[in-house]
């Protein structure tokens, strides 16, 4: 009866963790919600135009494992060995790496620009 | 051959109907409580790689969270100088003519670059004033709560920069500490102050164009359709541009993370396949004395069905403890502790400076996933021996 009686404290301790963590995660679903709302975070996106995509506090190393759109391909793979081999960490550990194969489109030189920036055909 | 069984045996034998599973879960758990150590090294060995996994999904959740609102706080058309193959700056002028177009609802030109501050690294981020948001006036800077506290600086203090030339600024606000992993150790002053530093006049890193109306922008890639003319005018510049839609950026995210997020998959499930050895061991091969508590169950009546449906409790039991307790440790780790330890394998850069909120966002589906994962590795280590010392001849077990 000794082993029954530790075998139901067991399944109340197992009881206990489930519960703790659907409050966990009651939590953590009404925290994305308020933060989707009123975060200081969305504040300075908007001011900023929105910048970091990426799983990188700061741009050490590339800016494209920072935000992509500032530079689609990594520094580090043309610095210091161009060509050579990529001594960038930021393509081991963040859970992001940001693929290096999409072509960009660019616009090409048609035409002439003046000083004030308007066009001017040639 | 009908004698009552003995008060012991028959406490812990299953009743008929629906009692007869809840004995048999009852039982299960005595099974794991009688082996203490084997109940602890089971579920040290399952918790010690549950727990890592599930703290990396909640950061790879976290920080595509933050992505995604970067993506959406920002422009339809993202424009770039080009030369050989990389992105240069551009001129100024082509905010100016960009502004003069009907179909750009919003024009920020911008300059994001980097420069030290004594040994730290900062991101500095110059905005133009005409681009419709706030910015700092001219000689003040805007400091990220990581940067401001590397730096020892507060509200008010002074804050030389030096790069192609020197400016001075005054500290006018410190970001929140939850503005963001971007924020973190980010600057932000008014364009001209970024241009004087960086000695670039009229230049600009970047040029946003909002050719949208926020409300009316479908899913996070946006309709990029109406800026077509506006691309169509750059192109008229005669200057090498490189242009970025919202699409574009939305396909960074989509592909960047989902890429490192199947590799993070398939390496777990490495981890996950190299502790099948230990759960083989510490979950019932190897034990002559489980085979001795099977072969007894069989000898006071139990089915093979029974002590398998008792083997498959247990399994679950296991399971539920591991996973649930993991999900905890994992949550505790990361917003009690700041993922002290962990969070910098993660993401790069925050080994740079005091900790902010790390960025995570914990689902039910990590929890599951590591649910499932548990039960296929008990299940191989319990299910497999308890099936063979079940079907067994039971007297020769016990001899």
């Amino acid at each position: 009866m000794g082993r029954e009686k530790e075998a139901k404290a067991h399944l109340a301790a197992l009881g206990c963790l489930i519960v703790l963590v659907a409050g966990i995660l009651a939590g953590e679903a009404r925290r994305v919600v308020i933060l989707q709302d009123t975060n200081p975070m969305r504040q300075i996106q908007g001011a900023v135009g929105g910048l970091g995509l990426g799983a990188s506090a700061s741009p050490t190393w590339a800016f494209n494992a920072f935000d992509p759109r500032l530079e689609p391909h990594c520094e580090a793979g043309i610095w210091p060995l161009a060509g050579g081999p990529c001594y960038s960490p930021d393509h081991v550990g963040p859970v992001s790496d940001f693929p290096q194969d999409i072509q960009v489109p660019v616009s090409k030189p048609d035409f002439a620009i003046d000083g004030d920036g308007s066009p001017e055909t040639p | 051959m009908n004698q009552p069984l003995p008060d012991s045996i028959d406490a812990e034998l299953p009743r008929p109907g629906g009692w007869a599973h809840l004995a048999l879960l009852i039982l299960a758990i005595e099974n794991t409580v009688r082996h203490p150590l084997r109940l602890f090294v089971t579920l040290a060995c399952l918790i010690a790689v549950v727990t890592p996994f599930t703290v990396g999904l909640a950061i790879l959740q976290g920080v595509k969270h933050e992505a995604l609102q970067a993506l959406d706080a920002g422009p339809d058309l993202f424009i770039t100088g080009y030369e050989q193959g990389r992105n240069i700056s551009m001129p100024q002028a082509v905010a100016r003519h960009v502004r003069t177009l009907h179909q750009a609802v919003r024009v920020q030109g911008r300059i994001v670059g980097r420069t030290n501050v004594g040994p730290h690294l900062i991101t500095l981020v110059g905005l133009d004033p005409e681009g419709g948001e706030p910015v700092p006036s001219r000689g003040n800077v805007w400091l990220g709560f990581s940067m401001a506290q590397s730096l020892q600086v507060k509200e008010g203090d002074t804050l030389i920069l030096e790069d192609m030339s020197q400016i001075t600024l005054n500290v006018d606000k410190i970001l929140q500490k939850n503005a963001g992993l971007a924020a973190a150790r980010m600057g932000i002053v008014r364009l001209s102050d970024a241009q004087e530093l960086f000695a670039t006049p009229d230049r600009l890193s970047d040029l946003q164009i909002w050719v949208n109306d926020p409300l009316d922008r479908q899913g996070p890639a946006g309709n990029s359709e109406p800026g077509l003319p506006i691309a169509f005018q750059l192109r008229l510049t005669g200057i090498p541009l490189r242009i970025q839609t919202r699409k574009l950026a939305s396909d960074y995210v989509n592909r960047g993370f989902g890429l490192k997020g199947g590799t993070f998959y398939a390496l777990f499930l490495v981890a996950f396949a190299l502790v099948i050895p230990a759960l083989l061991v510490t979950s019932g091969f190897g034990l002559s004395v489980r085979r001795k508590e099977i072969a007894l169950m069989k000898a006071i009546g139990f089915s093979v069905l029974d002590i398998l449906e008792m083997a498959f409790f247990e399994v679950i039991y296991l399971s539920m403890m591991a996973s649930t307790a993991s999900f905890a440790f994992a949550w505790a780790w990361i917003r009690i502790f700041e993922g002290a330890g962990v969070a910098p394998f993660f993401i790069a850069g925050l080994e740079l400076g005091p900790n902010i909120p790390v960025p995570a966002i914990f689902q039910p589906l990590p929890l599951f996933v590591s649910i499932g994962l548990s039960l296929v590795l008990l299940s191989t280590g319990v299910m497999s021996t308890t099936f063979q010392a079940a079907t067994s001849d039971p007297t020769e077990d016990l001899r």
